[in-house]
């Protein structure tokens, strides 16, 4: 019974931190902001606060040379870090690079359309590569909770999150464009980046008086997180038959 | 590079290492010396935020940064 009153006080503080960041934020503004793109979790004047901090790094890229399929190979390299990380218990410093590597493939991307060397084959690179940086982050979680009932979430959250790009992908090989969801590839990152941070911080702040562990509020993160992650796949699945249905229904007439 | 950016890439590198030694330090379990630091460090990195806002409402705004991550890589999200 404690150890539940324990995750609900974890829970309320989460997001009394997250009210506040979100609201805090929303202070900031930025033209275009407006009617640039965003989702239910990130707004679009969060996502254009964030992306301003990345300008001097793709600038720098720029000046070095760096090409974008080596920012994506570092990508990889990070997140195989992050599952070492995440493995080994240290969940904040996992956390922490986990948001790195989001960064470095929002960097990858710009730095390959400002250089002018977008193409399909760097595209497709980069998808095969941010599938498997997905999986690095949730199999360190998984080893983590080995000895725990949260492996199975670890894992359900991983196959989510795997079907939530499958669906777009085939979808879009059909002819279909599928960019519908709750949790899209940057509310992921931030929710499990920011999960696992949280979780370690609050911790040290709360002990002795709430004897919580390093991973109490990463639990409910996590399992929070794959529900989200396997609703945003069905809805995706939902969406694209509703719209191949449509499509077909003239061909039947 | 413009002074300006040069400005926020010392920010950015400053607000990624802060965060990784604290991490490690709160991993470790010495928060004694992180959180502190941690906090010194997110204060002083809000101080520079909030005045790069205020420069940046004066300044001619830049249009579409939102579009360009919610097109994330220009791949599969």
């Amino acid at each position: 019974m404690t150890v539940w009153v324990d995750r609900f006080l974890a829970l309320a503080l989460l997001t009394f931190v997250l009210l506040v960041a979100t609201r805090s934020a929303a202070r900031f503004h930025i033209q275009g902001a407006a009617t640039a793109g965003s989702s239910a979790l990130l707004g679009a004047r969060i996502r254009a606060w964030y992306v301003s901090f990345l300008d001097p790094i793709e600038e720098r890229c720029v000046q070095l040379g760096v090409t974008p399929s080596f920012l994506s190979f570092t990508q990889l390299a990070l997140s195989a870090v992050v599952a070492l990380l995440f493995a080994t218990g240290m969940l904040f410093t996992g956390g922490w690079l986990l948001l790195v590597t989001g960064s470095l493939d929002i960097v990858d991307g710009r730095l390959a359309r400002r250089t002018d060397s977008a193409s399909p084959r760097g595209a497709f690179l980069d998808s095969v590569i941010d599938r498997y940086a997905d999986s690095f982050g949730y199999i360190g979680l998984a080893v983590y909770f080995r000895d725990s009932a949260l492996l199975w979430i670890a894992l359900f959250a991983l196959v989510g999150s795997l079907l939530v790009s499958y669906t777009r992908a085939r979808a879009e090989g059909l002819g279909q464009s599928c960019k519908v969801g709750l949790l899209q590839r940057p509310e992921r990152y931030v929710l499990l980046g920011f999960g696992c941070m949280l979780s370690v911080l609050l911790t040290r702040l709360l002990q002795p008086a709430v004897p919580l562990e390093d991973a109490s509020v990463l639990s409910v993160v996590l399992s929070a997180l794959a529900v989200l992650i396997n609703v945003t796949a069905i809805q995706r699945a939902v969406y694209v038959w509703r719209e191949l249905g449509k499509k077909e229904e003239p061909h039947a007439a | 590079m413009r002074p300006e950016l040069r400005t926020r890439e010392r920010q950015s590198w400053g607000t990624f290492l802060l965060f990784l030694g604290c991490g490690i330090l709160l991993d470790r379990g010495s928060a004694a010396v992180a959180i502190p630091t941690l906090a010194a460090g997110v204060a002083l990195l809000l101080s520079a935020l909030l005045r790069k806002e205020s420069t940046t409402e004066a300044s001619e705004p830049r249009e579409s940064d939102a579009t360009i991550l919610s097109a994330g890589a220009g791949t599969e999200q």
